[in-house]
């Protein structure tokens, strides 16, 4: 018995209403199995950010289905959409969007505050996602103090301290330098194990080539790499 | 095919008081800056509030000093009593129950006044047919020193013992009965005639302040009041003026000093007008004090509405993460909504305590006896907690609909 796919996309479509429409994402068919690794590439504008968000259930989309987990998303309500998205969804982003006044374990916690866990549960579980992003002396830090590659460390503790089956991250390298970018790497990696699927959109031939597939996207549309 | 439901996520009620903690903390200035403001305006109610019942009471204090400085004596049952007996014509009382009255040392005026049981044609002149006056007027017993004590303002002078004594002709003539009965221009050494007859004018007088009822008549000595015109027995009264504050004592000792042997034969009383009075200062300084409290109010939902939008825009992308990470449009919705009602509540409670030791100090400065009502620091707390809640009803609206895509693009 075949298990089922972690993501299944069938001709999805996005397209944003305006004086002319913007045809963002067309006839997008893909499948991600759990623990895959799998990078998003092409040029600027051509839908990258768009199937990210699609698949994030943070965008309806306009046509085509998409099954998450096995689950049929479509005409799912918005607070069923967010509830999936706090249990099996993790974000990484490239302008980190973490609170600077905030410590390092406070933004971390974040990460469980819309899923119920008691305070005293979701900083032990925190704390532990911190050691494993390598920030364990840095847990009270306020992340105004931080450099950018701690605090895209505390950014992927943050998506990964729910242990999601899926991990999304737009760019999540672009605004690091090359030894940093590697470490973000290394601890994608080592979400495998834990049998977390990752699609990252990039830039960056270093980071694709690093990914066990590689999704391109030109106008819209995937010009390679979509099904297996 | 497997087909798992949605769980349904959500957060706890205290993690959202936790959230508007850490981040009202978090942008402490701006925090505290809109807690002072709302701070102030709450203590400025609470102080005007707390004022205003202190002075009330003042206020409440001086009306009841002036008012309880007159008690009246009055014939028992002189209300019902249906016609005057002959011996009843004459006071209950004898002068020399009214000499230890006024002996009582804060007893400051006395004055003794009857009214005519008729009401009496009054002519300036013989020269006036008596048929061709429309009105009568009344015609009131007082004694000697009834108007000066009454605080009148006597032109001329007056009467004396003597005239009491020989029940005189003699007249004090009001300008207000003046005008109101044709004896307009009437000058002490006039001559007015009253039911036929003559009675030379001793003086006239103005606005008698303790007992306006005698500006409406003549004024002649008791004496003569009942010798020539029949006295309504039942409209007796002695007035009493006594010192600040000592008229519930003189009223105890009233009747048993005026009339030793049959105390029980006189109706002692205080003007009870007076209570109605001082009912109508409360309700005007009540109202003065919700009418300041609304105005503080509406300002108040304006700042706090105003610092909750601008951290709405601020908080932008925050939002947008936040939506990412598992919160719900109402999610969102309830943290700024928090916020603004952890502002409204903090400032109400700064403001209540200040308002309340700014009265205080105020109160001791003042020698008032300050009024600790907490009920009203209480109440302004919560006041400004809803107005809060209130206020970042429209802010919460505005969070709860972003958009979470754009907002992350920032
Ligand atoms: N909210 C939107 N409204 C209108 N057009 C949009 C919106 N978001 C994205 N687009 C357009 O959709 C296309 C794809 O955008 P995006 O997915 O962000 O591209 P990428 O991430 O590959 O650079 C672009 O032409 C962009 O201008
Ligand atoms: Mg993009």
């Amino acid at each position: 018995m075949a298990s089922t796919p972690l993501v299944e996309a069938t001709d999805l479509g996005k397209t944003f209403a305006g004086p002319v429409p913007v045809e963002a994402l067309r006839d997008a068919t893909l499948t991600i199995e759990g623990g895959e690794q799998v990078a998003i590439v092409g040029p600027s504008g051509s839908g990258k950010s768009t199937l990210l968000n699609l698949l994030g259930l943070l965008t309806d989309s306009s046509a085509g289905s998409y099954r998450l987990d096995g689950l049929d998303t479509t005409g799912l309500s918005e607070r069923q959409r967010a509830s999936l998205r706090a249990e099996r969804i993790g974000f990484v982003f490239q302008e980190f969007h973490l609170m600077g006044p905030r410590s390092s374990l406070e933004n971390t916690e974040l990460g469980l505050l819309y899923r119920r866990f008691p305070k005293r549960e979701r900083r032990r579980r925190a704390e532990e996602a911190l050691v494993a992003v390598g920030l364990e002396d840095r847990i009270g830090t306020k992340v105004d103090r931080l450099s950018g590659g701690e605090r895209q460390r505390v950014a992927i503790a943050r998506a990964i301290v729910g242990k999601p089956r899926l991990l999304l991250a737009d760019e999540p390298t672009g605004n690091l330098d090359e030894a940093n970018s590697m470490a973000v790497l290394d601890l994608f990696a080592a979400l495998r194990e834990e049998n977390t699927a990752q699609v990252i959109v990039t830039h960056d031939p270093l980071v694709a080539d690093h990914c066990d597939r590689r999704i391109t996207l030109r106008y819209g549309r995937i010009e390679s790499g979509g099904p297996r | 095919m497997r087909r798992p439901t949605v769980r349904r996520s959500g957060v706890r009620p205290l993690d959202f008081l936790r959230e508007s903690a850490a981040e009202l903390s978090g942008q402490p200035v701006r925090s505290l800056l809109t807690l002072v403001g709302i701070a102030i305006g709450v203590s400025s109610v609470v102080v005007s509030v707390l004022l205003v019942t202190t002075v009330r009471f003042q206020v409440s204090d001086q009306f009841d000093a002036r008012l309880a400085t007159q008690v009246v004596v009055a014939p028992s049952g002189s209300d019902s009593a249906p016609g005057p007996e002959p011996e009843s014509a004459e006071a209950p009382w004898r002068q020399d129950g009214v000499d230890r009255v006024r002996a009582i040392p804060s007893v400051t005026a006395v004055a003794s006044t009857v009214r005519s049981q008729f009401d009496q044609v009054v002519r300036p002149n013989a020269l006036v047919d008596p048929t061709a006056i429309p009105e009568t007027t009344a015609v009131f017993g007082v004694d000697p020193l009834a108007v000066p004590e009454l605080d009148g303002d006597l032109r001329g002078p007056g009467w004396s013992a003597w005239h009491a004594a020989h029940a005189e002709r003699v007249a004090i003539v009001p300008e207000r009965a003046a005008a109101a009965h044709g004896l307009q221009g009437v000058e002490v050494g006039d001559r007015i005639f009253i039911s036929g007859l003559d009675f030379t004018v001793v003086g006239t007088v103005g606005p008698v302040p303790r007992l306006p009822v005698l500006e409406t008549g003549i004024l002649v000595p008791d004496t003569t009041l009942i010798r020539h015109f029949a006295a309504d027995a039942t409209t007796r009264r002695l007035l009493v003026v006594t010192q600040p504050g000592a008229a519930p004592d003189v009223a105890e000792v009233l009747a048993p000093a005026l009339l030793p042997t049959d105390p029980a034969a006189l109706a002692v009383s205080r003007p009870v007008s007076d209570v109605t009075l001082r009912q109508a200062v409360d309700q005007n300084l009540t109202n003065l004090g919700l009418v300041l409290g609304l105005v503080v109010a509406v300002i108040g939902s304006f700042a706090v509405a105003n610092t909750s939008l601008a951290s709405v825009m601020r908080r932008y992308g925050e939002f947008g993460l936040r939506r990412a990470l598992g919160a719900s449009p109402f999610h969102i919705g309830v943290h700024v909504l928090t916020d603004a009602t952890l502002l409204g509540f903090g400032g109400g409670m700064i403001g209540a305590v200040a308002g309340e030791a700014i009265m205080l100090g105020v109160a001791a400065n003042r020698h008032w006896q300050p009024v600790i009502d907490v009920r009203i620091p209480l109440l302004a707390i919560a006041v400004a907690t809803l107005v809060g809640a209130l206020a970042g009803a429209y802010p919460a609206r505005v969070a709860s609909r972003i958009e979470p895509t754009e907002a992350l693009r920032r």
